[in-house]
């Protein structure tokens, strides 16, 4: 219990939004170290492969940009300590379970270092903490109690 | 009025004006016991190599009918009970030019620039003489539709996720490999040759035009000439939008 009476709604936000944070920068700094511009090179490569995939990977692939640049916002929204952020959070869970993009972004890093992790005790782990962030989303309050 | 005609003499009757064979078998077979009360009935017991006022074996009456029932001879009328223009589902195709298929239990319909005549168009000699004959023939399979199987393949995507997760540097579907295993089913309709490619009549297969068949491919890694690595992901087997088939010799 003393545990959650030190947990406040800032402290909570400021997480999730490193965690963002770190998940852009992950993603930016490997992504430079293999010689790609971030974000562009993979649009072109995408935009090359769904060529022969049909609507449905099209839609996906959008789904999943879409998700993408709403964790560049949602880094801000938590940092800045925006009210929508919460919601931007929320919203951001059904997808992030989808397309297998955890919120708990240290695990990217653990599987980059650990390679022959097990997927499905991966797949608990992020079920596990999406539930965690949506839990903390909405029962931790402004003030620490 | 009603008029019995061969299918080659039709030219400059509209479908609106051409009975439904299946009703005028039942006109013919009325008429048979009277053959002066129709016209153009006496022209198809010549066509059958019989004379009128003849008795008539059961046989040559079911040649008579045949040649109705086929669409050999078609019945004309200013004002048929079910005209070939009404031919919704293509009963007739090879006279209406109309295709309905229940193949792989998908309904189908032509574009109307596919369509061999519209209703109320006039069919003409040429026309129709074409279009019988075009029930089978030598031809080509062109690419019809392509079926991504959605369901499965989101979760093969969905799998392939879980274990490459940990790559770095990329988004995820962005790579042929995150789309691997995936699966697909072309489906191809066999047409006739344009005229540039007639010379090829003789070695072409034969099959009914508006047939079709339906390849399954599956997404995976193969051999390449083309990048520098040998290889790609690519649907396999690989097959072209246009293939030509040749007949079997036997």
């Amino acid at each position: 219990m003393f545990f959650f009476r030190k947990l406040s709604r800032t402290r909570i936000w400021q997480f999730w939004g490193g965690l963002d944070v770190l998940y852009l920068l992950w993603y930016v700094t490997s992504s430079v170290r293999l010689g790609k511009t971030p974000f562009w090179n993979d649009l072109t490569v995408a935009t090359e492969v769904l060529k022969d995939h049909g609507t449905a990977a099209v839609v996906m692939v959008m789904i999943n940009w879409g998700l993408q640049l709403s964790i560049v916002v949602s880094a801000f929204l938590f940092l800045f300590q925006r009210k929508e952020a919460k919601w931007l959070g929320l919203a951001q869970i059904p997808l992030r379970l989808v397309f297998v993009v955890p919120s708990f972004s240290v695990l990217l890093i653990g599987a980059y270092l650990f390679p022959n992790y097990n997927p499905l005790m991966l797949l608990g782990m992020i079920v596990l903490s999406e539930i965690i962030k949506g839990w903390s989303l909405c029962a931790i309050r402004n003030n620490p109690r | 009025m009603k008029r019995l005609v061969c299918h080659l003499d039709v030219g400059g009757y509209s479908l609106t004006q051409i009975e439904s064979p299946f009703f005028a078998l039942y006109e013919v077979k009325r008429a048979l016991a009277d053959p002066e009360g129709l016209t153009g009935l006496r022209d198809l017991f010549e066509a059958c190599g019989l004379s009128v006022g003849q008795n008539y074996t059961e046989q040559d009456r079911c040649k008579v009918l045949e040649k109705v029932e086929s669409g050999d001879w078609l019945m004309v009328s200013d004002d048929p009970f079910s005209p070939l223009s009404a031919d919704t589902f293509g009963k007739y195709s090879n006279l209406s030019g109309r295709t309905f298929s229940l193949g792989s239990y998908t309904l189908r319909q032509l574009s109307a620039s596919d369509l061999p005549l519209v209703q109320g168009e006039v069919l003409t000699l040429e026309r129709v003489a074409t279009d019988s004959q075009k029930v089978d023939g030598p031809g080509k399979w062109v690419l019809k539709k392509i079926d991504y199987d959605g369901v499965r393949n989101s979760l093969v995507v969905f799998a392939n996720r879980l274990t490459s997760f940990g790559e770095e540097g990329r988004m995820f579907l962005g790579e042929g490999k995150d789309f691997m295993n995936t699966s697909r089913t072309l489906i191809q309709e066999w047409v006739p040759l344009t005229e540039e490619e007639r010379h090829f009549s003789h070695q072409s297969s034969v099959h009914r035009y508006g047939e079709l068949r339906h390849i399954s491919q599956r997404f995976i890694e193969g051999a390449d000439s083309w990048p520098v690595s040998g290889s790609s992901w690519h649907w396999q087997p690989v097959t072209a939008d246009v293939v030509y088939e040749y007949k079997k010799e036997w």
